[in-house]
């Protein structure tokens, strides 16, 4: 069954089909939370608080782009973490080392420390345009902006990125 | 930037962490009950059920009407000019079968019974309002090929001198629909014996269908689709605010 299908049927009623969708895009939306967060056991909370969340929610659902919709509720739940967090900095030494980290390769601890480095709607705009893919004018809905506010975020967040993956050598 | 998207597509994920994430889900969604939402198909096939014989009936009425009428040796004598003001009147009837059914919906406990179908108001108004339309474009092509059948018009001059008097009739009816009045049935009555009158009206002026005065009714018509559009468009908003529900005049 296609995900329109999925929808549909959940929308008759058949709410297992909300199984399928978590299954599908668990791993997406973790790597997102994840380095948005930079902090990988909160990710795993936040993204099942995603899925609860639409599941809450599926009978507002009218998106064409589910992707995006759960990423969204994924972004907003990563500013509700950040505002909880407001006086610990993202890329906390505690949280990138030890045993809460799962990441064992040092490029994608390298990646999440570059990365934490950022704003925070500007690690949003790249991770959503670059990683998954998501033009300008989504992001700029996705994100409540408009799209020459995210164009510019792509654009100083991926300035600032590159000379930080020049400098920790993570480019080329 | 491929290299750092190639990370984190590489990130790898715990799958104890994921697999009790899922459980989580999973229970969630056991103990989440999902009211069902119907397709915009469904809405206009569980709609079709409420329409009444009536409607079938008397757009059937208006179908046997035209035919008899186009078949008839009076059709045959007739000038041009008398078959489309002669179509153009009796055209301007036809919008008060729509109307009428669409009265149902406004009427006490009426609109309270058919919201319980999961459906909100406006919906209801919506669907109904697409298949009486729907009805009455078949009826209009139907009357359209006709005349062009039966006269020198072509197809689109045709469809424009059906459409005004058919279009201005169902403004003034959809006008009344939602007029709160006692004496709505007698202002009905008189609405449609003036649409008939209006639908005359061009028959008494020599140049009323050549295609000099094509321009003024292609302007009417754009006009009056306008109308209709604000119209229908301003009745669906009052249907969601709930302003329409339970008017209890009767």
């Amino acid at each position: 069954m296609t995900e329109k299908q999925w929808i549909r049927e959940i929308q008759r009623g058949r709410g297992e089909y909300l199984n399928c969708i978590a299954e599908k895009y668990y791993d997406d939306i973790y790597r997102f939370c994840c380095y948005q967060t930079g902090n990988t056991e909160e990710a795993y909370d936040i993204t099942q608080e995603t899925f609860l969340r639409f599941i809450r929610n599926v009978e507002h659902y009218q998106s064409r782009n589910l992707k995006g919709y759960l990423l969204t509720i994924a972004a907003n739940l990563c500013r509700d973490y950040f505002r909880g967090r407001k006086t610990e900095s993202i890329a906390d030494t505690e949280t990138l080392s030890g045993s809460n980290v799962i990441a064992e390769k040092e490029a994608q601890l390298t990646l999440m420390d570059c990365l934490g480095s950022l704003a925070d709607f500007q690690r949003e705009a790249l991770l959503l345009h670059y990683y998954y893919g998501f033009k300008i004018r989504e992001i700029a809905a996705m994100t409540g902006s408009n799209p020459s506010t995210v164009k510019s975020r792509i654009r100083q967040g991926t300035e600032k990125l590159k000379r930080y993956m020049d400098k920790e050598g993570l480019n080329g | 930037m491929d290299e750092w998207t190639k990370i984190i597509a590489e990130t790898t994920i715990n799958e104890e962490k994921k697999k009790k994430g899922l459980e989580a889900v999973e229970r969630a969604v056991k103990t989440k009950r999902i009211l069902p939402v119907p397709a915009p198909w469904e809405i206009l096939w569980g709609q079709m059920e409420y329409i009444s014989p009536f409607f079938w009936l008397g757009e059937a009425f208006f179908f046997l009407i035209f035919w008899i009428l186009i078949n008839s040796r009076m059709f045959e004598e007739a000038e041009a000019r008398q078959i489309l003001s002669f179509s153009s009147a009796t055209i301007a009837c036809v919008g008060i079968i729509g109307i009428h059914e669409l009265h149902k919906s406004v009427a006490y406990k009426m609109a309270e019974l058919e919201q319980v179908c999961f459906l909100n108001l406006r919906q209801v108004w919506a669907a109904k309002m697409v298949l009486l339309a729907g009805v009455n474009l078949i009826l209009l092509a139907f009357v359209t090929i006709s005349l062009t059948d039966r006269t020198s018009y072509l197809l689109y001059e045709a469809a424009i001198y059906i459409l005004v008097p058919f279009l201005i009739s169902n403004i003034i009816y959809f006008r009344l629909l939602l007029w709160k009045s006692t004496e709505q049935g007698v202002l009905y009555m008189a609405a449609v014996f003036l649409c008939m009158l209006f639908g005359l009206v061009p028959s008494f002026y020599k140049d009323a269908y050549e295609k000099s005065c094509l321009w003024i009714w292609s302007v009417v018509l754009v006009l009056a689709l306008l109308a209709a559009g604000i119209q229908v468009k301003k009745t669906l908003q009052k249907a969601a605010g709930g302003r329409e529900l339970c008017l209890n005049y009767h």
